[in-house]
């Protein structure tokens, strides 16, 4: 079990200025969704912007964080995609 | 390198477009797994799957050769793409037909 703050504390150490959204849809603490929305992504393909969300959090994964459904996007394109 | 490791810079380099998930295209054995191959057929792609369940070195060799701790992965021309969530995000922005032309 772990807190959603928890994740996100770890992510906003990494990626600093990061807009970050965590629900925990089944409320069981284990399963999280994810939407990290940051301008260090810009030129960076999708799976470099996983890597520098998911790397920071291996430390918890194993232990307390069982699953992260993870959707990443550079501002630009978060704007594009909610017009 | 290890031989799984051979085998898999292989597999990767002589199928454009390939698959490493839980079960097969036919019956995948996992919801990631199972979506990543609808959206694949919904494209009407021509992919290769290999079945990690099958051959518990190649499910442990997958994740050394990317660096990546989940399944299914995806790669396409040579190149590691993601899991189901980068799949469906590609998919959802028209990117992912684009990398299969």
């Amino acid at each position: 079990m772990i807190e959603e703050s928890k994740i996100k504390d770890t992510i906003q150490k990494a990626i600093d200025g990061a807009e970050i959204d965590i629900q925990n849809p089944r409320g069981d603490g284990l399963h999280f969704d994810a939407i990290v929305i940051a301008k260090q992504f810009e030129g960076k393909s999708l799976m470099e912007q996983q890597r520098m969300v998911m790397e920071p959090l291996s430390a918890l994964f194993g232990s307390s964080l069982h699953a992260l459904s993870l959707k990443t996007y550079t501002p630009d394109r978060w704007k594009k995609v909610n017009q | 390198m290890s031989t799984t490791q051979e085998q898999i810079k292989e597999d990767i380099k002589n199928n454009p477009v390939i698959l490493f998930m839980k079960g097969s295209k036919l019956m995948p054995l996992c919801g990631f797994s199972g979506r990543v191959v609808a959206i694949l057929n919904q494209l009407g792609a021509n992919f290769e799957t290999r079945n990690v369940l099958e051959d518990d070195e190649l499910r442990q060799g997958i994740k050394e050769y990317s660096n990546w701790p989940t399944l299914p992965q995806l790669y396409i021309n040579g190149e590691f793409i993601g899991g189901c969530d980068i799949v469906m995000q590609l998919h959802e922005e028209g990117e992912l037909q684009k990398l299969l032309k």
